[in-house]
């Protein structure tokens, strides 16, 4: 018999790499020697059908940085985190976005950019943490809109769950996503939903009421100022 | 170089970039057992003076005509017909089955042997076994009250039960669904189980469901033909469950500690069977006995264990690996909330792999309290150990919890059959696990 509360513990650490797959931007590189700083606040709901469903709230607050280093080739970085007492996590990534098609012009027509990203994320539910080293591939399409852009992602990535006394766990996921990207200014606002699944297995207890793989919904809203 | 080296390389590079000390076990050692000299300087024990106290109380509870024991140990004759097996099963500590050893922490109605006692014991049987002079028994020992001093309440399994473990298992976890017959809000202030077939038990949860979760276990109860339903699964996906106990044994709780049970509750006996060590046609019909109070003090309960351990193989144990250990540091702010809490009891549960087992609290300041060490598990002698003295467990600092396992050829749950790699999982895998009660310090 497994208590509930542990198994929310269990959900939020098996999808507690999944942090921070909202802020990549748009689908198109910034433009040479422009640079973005800003915020995310990400809010995800993890779920696991293990002895019936069971769903674990988690979060994050970020922060990010992209410059554009070649008409088609950006490089960026996010830093996220969520901390209260007895539990935490923070998660660094870097976020090269190479372009693979970009519409001649920022206002109309489409974009395709690739974001081969590498990260790392702890998590601490308590005393002893672990330790999430990531890399992910995420397909960014955007359909310019005037000066804003709908953007739609897929994504694929994987993880490693490194512990103490433990064996290291090598988890896959993949992830679909819609956003929008909304100029305002020199400001950027960034709506997004991102939809996951791990194919994680549940070695202990199995039943018919088990399922193998773990979701994850996850809503992200971003803003960025440019210069 | 293997790759599980490439990733214990990986992981330690990992720390280190992180800026973090690699938790490491805890360097204490097991306390364990000594067979001391005896005390007195006399000759040879006999069974009148010195042994047949110790049988009456520890032994005879079970090795008594009609007992659960498959043999009585009620008479001279027969204890000294069993004497080598009684022997070997005191040296070993084996039996009694209480598996705690009494140099980590004192716990209320031990029943397990004092070392002096052990002495006896087997100075005894070398000694020849003498029966001594019946007209001058010793001093009786009182028999460890474990047990409850009140059932108020007393809910009894309609009909016996056939465990039937499902193809290629030999386990049967089965839930039990009584109504609670108390109409006004309480307290359970003490359980305790029964069991008409006590060789085939490994646990016993009792646990009351209330809430809308009520009708969801009346729809598998109903469901199920047999007595209960199947429950491997357990009980715990189901929102309105509290664990009212556990264990193979039971009795009151101590210092006024009680946790709160509604009107209109249900209450659910969660008992794993584990057929390997069931008697041919074996049944059992549970029983679980309550003492109730208007008012108590409520106790909170910690499961102390790793959560990764259950994510794929991560509690992964290697065939043929005759001591492997897995341990696990848990500060629990989430669950104190900066309180400072007292330990009242703990559960360990491993299965049939695991050798030994300990649960520490570590200081902040690098100070130690042991709270259990069991040197020689058991399985199917799970039980509860309520400290006879609180420990405090402030806000800084860490639980600990170590388990060993022998997956070697000497060691499998069906002998003879060859060691393979386990995880975390059922009978056929294992668990390394603690359930922890506390309650909140007084200010």
């Amino acid at each position: 018999m497994i208590p509930r509360r542990w198994l929310a513990a269990l959900v939020a650490v098996s999808c507690g790499g999944c942090a921070s797959l909202t802020g990549l931007g748009r689908a198109r590189t910034l433009d040479p020697g422009r640079t973005q700083f800003g915020a995310t606040v990400e809010l995800s709901s993890n779920s696991a059908r293990l002895n019936g469903q069971t769903n674990v709230p988690w979060g994050h607050v970020g922060v990010a940085f992209r410059r554009g280093l070649h008409e088609r080739f950006e490089l960026g970085g996010r830093f996220s985190c969520m901390g209260i007492d007895g539990a935490d996590s923070i998660a660094l990534w870097v976020d090269p976005k190479i372009q693979i098609v970009r519409s001649p012009s920022a206002t109309h027509g489409i974009d395709l950019a690739i974001v081969p990203s590498v990260g790392w994320q702890q998590v601490r539910l308590g005393g002893t943490p672990w330790h999430l080293p990531q890399v992910a591939l995420a397909m960014l399409f955007g359909v310019n809109l005037g000066p804003h852009q709908l953007v739609l992602g897929a994504r694929g990535g994987y993880q490693a769950l490194i512990g103490t006394s433990m064996v290291t766990q090598h988890i896959g996921w993949g992830a679909v996503s819609i956003g929008g990207v909304f100029r305002a200014g020199r400001w950027d606002l960034s709506p997004e939903l991102v939809l996951g699944w791990a194919p994680v297995t549940f070695n202990g207890e199995s039943t018919a009421d088990t399922q193998p793989g773990a979701g994850l919904g996850q809503i992200g809203f971003s803003f960025a100022h440019q210069w | 170089m293997p790759t599980c080296g490439v990733w214990t390389v990986l992981s330690a590079l990992v720390f280190l970039v992180a800026g973090c000390a690699i938790p490491a076990a805890d360097g204490g050692a097991f306390c364990g057992y000594a067979r001391p000299e005896r005390s007195s300087a006399s000759a040879v024990p006999t069974w009148h003076q010195d042994v047949a106290p110790i049988v009456n109380a520890y032994c005879s509870r079970c090795h008594r005509a009609g007992g659960v024991a498959s043999f009585s140990l009620d008479t001279y004759a027969q204890v000294f017909a069993g004497r080598a097996a009684v022997a070997r099963s005191v040296r070993a500590r084996t039996m009694p089955p209480y598996l705690a050893v009494p140099c980590c922490a004192e716990y209320q109605h031990p029943w397990g042997l004092s070392d002096e006692q052990v002495a006896t014991v087997l100075d005894w049987v070398e000694g020849g076994a003498p029966e001594g002079d019946a007209t001058r028994p010793g001093p009786a020992i009182p028999m460890p009250t474990a047990g409850l001093s009140r059932r108020d309440v007393s809910l009894v399994a309609p009909a016996p039960y056939a465990p039937a473990p499902a193809a290629g298992s030999t386990d049967d976890t089965r839930c039990f669904v009584f109504d609670w017959p108390v109409s006004t809000p309480t307290f359970v202030t003490g359980v305790e189980t029964e069991s008409s077939e006590r060789s085939m038990l490994h646990h016993v949860i009792v646990a009351a469901i209330s809430g809308a979760d009520v009708a969801a276990v009346l729809r598998k109860d109903a469901a199920d033909p047999a007595p209960g339903f199947a429950c491997n699964d357990g009980v715990g996906a189901l929102r309105g469950v509290t664990i009212l106990g556990g264990g193979l044994t039971g009795g009151d709780f101590p210092d006024g500690i009680g946790t709160p049970i509604a009107p209109g509750s249900k209450i659910i006996l969660n008992i794993h069977y584990s057929v390997l060590t069931a008697r041919p046609g074996a049944m059992d019909r549970p029983s679980v006995h309550f003492r109730t109070d208007a008012n108590a003090r409520p106790a909170e309960s910690l499961l102390l264990t790793n959560p990764a351990w259950i994510i794929g193989d991560a509690m992964r144990i290697r065939a043929g690996d005759r001591d492997a250990m897995l341990y696990y540091r848990y500060k629990p702010r989430l669950f104190t909330r900066g309180r400072r809490m007292l330990l009242r009891n703990v559960a360990p549960h491993m299965h049939t792999y695991g050798t030994s087992i300990t649960v520490r609290v570590l200081r902040a300041n690098g100070a130690r309290a042991c709270v259990l060490e069991i040197p020689r598990w058991r399985f199917g002698w799970e039980q509860t150990y309520w400290l006879a003295n609180p420990i405090a467990i402030d806000p800084e600092d860490e639980l600990y919890l170590e388990c060993h396992f022998d997956n070697s050829a000497d060691n499998q749950p069906v002998p003879g059959s060859p060691p393979r790699d386990f995880a975390f999982g059922g009978n056929s895998q294992d668990m390394c696990a603690a359930f922890l009660s506390m309650t909140e310090a007084q200010r």
